[in-house]
């Protein structure tokens, strides 16, 4: 990898897309004047109400749209070139999958679309069945699947050449919470091994969990952009977490800072999010009754070996 | 009255939808201006250019029909369960039954529309072409050439009317086009009355051929005999086997006389499948026009009856089958 | 590289019509076909009456069902993946449109040969059928063997200067005759007003360059129909220049003097140059190389329309193909030969010269596509050449499918195909 890709993946200047009718008059501005840039390793999550561009954008960097106006250097090259490609990996919005074939088939026909060898094809079929928790439905056709399942072979394929940059239109719809929480834990795991990923979602938990920045889009155009620090900091207001006090343990800090500090306190019970306590409650069942999901730790190790990480 | 209500704004939403489908202009704007070139470009046949324009014509009717039929049963049923807008329908307060029957009243709709245009362009074709002319003074083969480039006018203005309505209004090409194009042919008709053949201002001088009506109405019967056939069979697979299995019937069906109509006294499997089959030879009576000969009463209502009761018994089936169908 | 992805796009396509069912519904509907054709035709009553309209309807029908199912395969190959959204993960990888176009059309061409095979057993079983059913030596026998099952080479002769009150024609005898082919057959018509009348009384003979008389025969000649001669093999030089000179015998006051022969069918000798299993094969590889062409249209199409309008495209193109010819046709008929007129022409002047160019200009991209045509020479006997196969696979196959991939590459480059339906 060159020193420009070392450092910038994606560079996108006043990236426009406009939408025409049958006699070419402008219909939709869909992107409105777009500046973006990703480093290598960051997760960037594109945020936005239904219609603000996220999936155009993302569809416009892999080549599925061209551009009105603006220029796109992803992975030092265009979108449309063949040696970009081999380093993309890109899950759809909808997991569009060929519904006759069954998902070993579907992911060694991908894999041959990248020139893997048939021996290496096998392998990382295997392991990714293994790892997206598909084992127990590796010979139904994909037509048959449920939405959760189509979505897991989805990521498998998107997977499949340890890509250097993964896109990803709504990653987590149509999983179940812990498919959600697995996919969120891979991609970290991934951005840590040197991926770079640039995802959308409606999600914003999803986002605030796994992005280092995100850009908030409306109505074709990038209305916020930072790191989720920078833009969830509030300068007002601070929190103190300690250990579950008494009554009396309570009014006795409420008391010192007050008096201390000279400023308003109050103290809650800490309580974890809805998606923590699922997580909790599902390993807890897990360690008695095994399930048939995959594991993202054994993910993590896949990409690693077949990187040479 | 709620559910009469239901069923209009089902059939006429499909008919709408179906007439908005590019495939759907295509088929009806090929068969109308194939139609109206017919007496361009017919070879001149000594006096013999009506009929041969009248049968192709019609075969153009029936051909380009079965087409609009198939594909309409098709998008009407198949497609609709196979994106689920069945499902979101049917979640509705809207029996299974009433479902069926209108989305089949819809696509009758469409077929009656194309049939309207394809019977009024019969009609004015076979005024156009070539005929033995001896009076007021003239004596050899005329065309109404008047009466053709009307036609051919009618066509494109149609298409630019359509185009107009959706530069202008977003207004949707397809249905608008075709609107327009019924009524331009309607408008062909009352202006062709008021001109003879020679385009001297005549009115009702020279009549339309009216004994070509009832032969268009057959060909009608049989397109929604077909649709009824279609739609049965959409309640069971998906618009390729469809199209594929309407495509056979009309083809062994055309042929029924022949490959089981002659054995059908010795052989029990020929009778069946002759019996079977609906026989398109039925609604085929071009014949009965040479000569100045016209259909009889007593044929167009035993016709009637023949595709009514198939229709009937068809729709029947389908309601059954659709009924059971997973969607 | 290239060819694993495109096999692999090929292999994908295969197996997509094989579970859709396609390839099923394909094989029952030709060999229901077949089957029914060999049940219900009956010919003249003979054997070989009966094979020879097996082979041409069954030839024939299995070329219209596999022109439409490519057709309607190839149309969908594009269009209905960027309908149903499948193409947009196939697009993000690393493969060339090129690489796809190819694939695709090799997965329906595959499909197309896998039918055409089982078809051309089916025929080549017929065959063997009618070869056991007949005695060598009788008259139905040898019609099956010397006129159907066989692949004769057809040469026409061209006509020459004669000596006074002679007709002659020279032509080149093939260079190899089949082994144990035992009679070559002259074809030749007379024009004639007269239907149904007795038969004239000729003479043939054969001459070879310097002269020398190789074959003689006095025969009869009807005046209308097709006369036939069969003039033994072994006396026919392979690969020299040959005389055919004709002549009258008038015997009777009532039999016509002189006859003339028919300008549009000319005198031809048709020599026994193979078998009927090879010839069956050049044909079935003409007809693959024909479908060949009619998958890239689909393709290609498929990448410009939607489904159903990429169907009716390809229809529309090819029926106006078909009908540029008949405009060509017509439009050299000589002008003053109909009925007079009243008034203006039927159809104006200016319509008449753009027409007549626009189907000419027509006709000059599509008449390469139209000249390999196999109606009637698989029943007729009448040799299909390798030259013809190689030329056939050039023309349409490697010159106007690439054609027609190049455009269908070009059209993928520009389409947006992920733009909202």
């Amino acid at each position: 990898m060159d020193q420009a890709t070392n450092s910038t993946v994606l560079e996108v200047v006043q990236l426009t897309k406009v939408f025409r009718d049958f006699w070419r008059r402008p219909r939709v501005t869909a992107v409105d004047g777009l500046d973006l840039s990703v480093r290598r390793g960051e997760i960037v999550g594109l945020l936005g109400p239904n219609g603000s561009g996220k999936s155009t954008t993302i569809k416009m960097l892999l080549g599925l749209l061209h551009p009105t106006e603006g220029s796109i250097s992803i992975l030092g090259g265009r979108p449309a070139d063949v040696a970009v490609r081999k380093r993309i990996g890109y899950l759809p919005e909808d997991s569009t999958l060929y519904r006759y074939l069954t998902p070993r088939e579907t992911l060694m026909f991908y894999g041959r679309l990248f020139d893997l060898s048939v021996a290496e094809r096998r392998q990382r079929t295997a392991e990714l069945i293994e790892m997206t928790g598909l084992s127990a439905a590796v010979d139904r056709a994909v037509g048959e699947f449920s939405k959760g399942m189509a979505r897991r072979l989805g990521l498998a394929q998107a997977l499949l050449n340890a890509p250097d940059l993964l896109v990803l239109d709504e990653p987590t719809s149509g999983l179940d919470p812990m498919g959600c929480r697995q996919v969120k834990d891979l991609l970290r795991a991934l951005a840590d091994r040197g991926t770079t990923i640039l995802l959308t979602s409606h999600l914003l938990a999803d986002v605030e969990h796994i992005c280092d920045r995100v850009v908030i889009m409306y109505d074709g155009r990038p209305r916020a952009a930072g790191t989720l620090q920078n833009l969830l900091e509030t300068e007002e207001r601070m929190t103190v977490n300690v250990p579950t006090l008494d009554a009396a343990g309570t009014k006795r800090l409420l008391d010192l800072l007050r008096k201390e500090l000279d400023c308003e306190a109050d103290v809650s019970r800490a309580s974890m999010n809805l998606e923590e306590f699922f997580v909790s409650v599902v390993k807890e069942a897990k360690a008695t009754d095994a399930s048939g999901h995959g594991d993202d730790s054994q993910i993590a190790a896949f990409l690693c070996k077949v990187r040479g990480g | 009255m709620a559910r009469f209500r239901q069923a209009v704004a089902l059939a006429g939403l499909t008919a709408l939808e179906v007439l908005r489908q590019p495939v759907c202009l295509l088929l009806f704007l090929i068969s109308i201006t194939l139609t109206a070139l017919l007496p361009f470009l017919i070879l001149h046949r000594f006096g013999e250019d009506g009929k041969l324009v009248r049968d192709s014509a019609f075969a153009l009717h029936a051909v380009f029909g079965i087409f609009v039929a198939g594909y309409a049963a098709t998008t009407a049923l198949s497609r609709e369960m196979e994106g689920g807008t069945a499902a979101a329908v049917l979640s509705k307060p809207v029996s299974r039954d009433l479902f069926f029957l209108a989305k089949f009243v819809g696509v009758v709709g469409v077929v009656a529309i194309f049939s309207l245009c394809s019977g009024l362009t019969a009609l004015l074709v076979e005024r156009v072409a070539e005929k033995f002319v001896m009076s007021g003074g003239m004596v050899g083969y005329l065309s109404d050439n008047q009466t053709g480039g009307l036609l051919l006018l009618a066509i494109l203005a149609s298409c630019l009317v359509g185009a107009y309505a959706n530069y202008k209004r977003q207004r949707p090409f397809g249905s608008i086009t075709v609107t327009t194009l019924l009524a331009g042919l309607v408008l062909c008709i009352l202006v062709a009355g008021c001109f003879d053949r020679a385009g001297q201002w005549a009115p009702f001088a020279s009549r339309l051929n009216w004994r070509l009506v009832p032969v268009s109405l057959l060909i009608t019967m049989a397109l929604v005999l077909m649709s009824a056939f279609a739609m049965a069979l959409s309640t069971v697979v998906g618009t390729v086997p469809t199209l594929t299995v309407c495509s056979a019937v009309f083809m062994l069906g055309l042929m029924s006389d022949y490959l089981f109509g002659r054995h059908a006294a010795e052989s029990l499997w020929a009778r069946t499948l002759y019996s079977i089959l609906p026989n398109w030879q039925h609604f085929w009576v071009c014949d009965q026009l040479n000569a100045g000969g016209q259909v009889a009463g007593t044929y167009m209502g035993l016709a009637t009856l023949y595709a009514a009761v198939y229709s009937a018994a068809l729709l029947c089936l389908g309601v059954v089958v659709f009924r059971q169908r997973d969607v | 590289m290239m060819r694993n992805r495109i096999l692999g796009i090929a292999g994908l396509m295969i197996r997509q019509a094989v579970r859709s069912r396609f390839v099923f519904c394909l094989f029952v509907l030709m060999l229901s076909l077949l089957v029914g054709f060999a049940l219900t035709i009956k010919g003249d009553g003979t054997v070989a009456g009966r094979l020879q309209v097996l082979l041409s309807y069954a030839r024939g029908a299995v070329g219209v069902v596999l022109g439409i199912a490519s057709l309607w395969l190839a149309c969908g190959a594009f269009s209905v993946e960027i309908e149903n959204r499948r193409l947009h993960l196939v697009m993000v990888k690393p493969v060339r449109n090129v690489e796809l176009w190819i694939g695709k059309w090799l997965g329906i061409v595959t499909v197309a040969a896998l039918m055409l095979t089982v078809a051309g057993l089916f025929l080549m079983g017929a065959g063997t059928v009618a070869l056991r059913r007949t005695a060598p030596d009788g008259v139905d026998g040898r019609t099956v063997r010397q006129q159907i099952l066989v692949a004769r080479q057809r040469v026409e002769a061209v006509r020459a200067m004669g000596e006074a009150g002679e007709a002659r024609w020279e032509l080149d005898c093939p260079d190899a005759v089949a082994s144990g082919a035992s009679v070559s057959t002259l074809q030749y018509r007379f024009v004639s007003p007269l239907r149904d009348q007795p038969p004239i009384q000729v003479h043939w003979a054969a001459v070879d360059a310097n002269g020398a008389s190789l074959f003689e025969a006095d025969c009869e000649a009807y005046m209308d129909g097709v006369n036939r001669l069969d003039i033994p093999a072994e006396s026919l030089p392979p690969g020299e220049r040959i005389a055919l000179v004709f002549g009258m015998r008038v015997n009777q006051p009532d039999t016509p003097h002189h006859v003339t022969f028919h300008p549009e069918y000319p005198v031809e000798l048709y020599v026994p140059t193979g078998g009927f299993g090879e010839n069956l094969l050049r044909t079935l590889l003409l007809m693959f190389c024909r479908v060949a062409l009619l998958a890239a249209l689909g393709v290609t199409v498929g990448t410009v329309f939607t489904f159903p309008v990429a169907v009716f495209a390809s229809v529309a193109m090819i029926m106006a193909t078909l009908v540029t010819q008949f405009f060509v046709f017509s439009s050299a008929c000589e002008p003053g030969c109909g009925h007079e007129h009243h008034g203006e022409e039927t159809t104006p002047q200016w319509v008449e010269w753009t027409g007549e160019h626009l189907a000419r200009g027509v006709q000059c991209v599509v008449a390469p596509v139209l000249h390999y045509r196999v109606r009637g020479r698989l029943a007729g006997g009448v040799a299909v050449t390798w030259d013809e196969v190689h030329e056939a696979a050039g023309v349409l196959v490697f010159m106007y499918g690439g054609a027609l991939c190049a455009l269908g590459c070009g059209a993928l480059r520009r389409r947006e195909i992920a733009l909202p339906v």
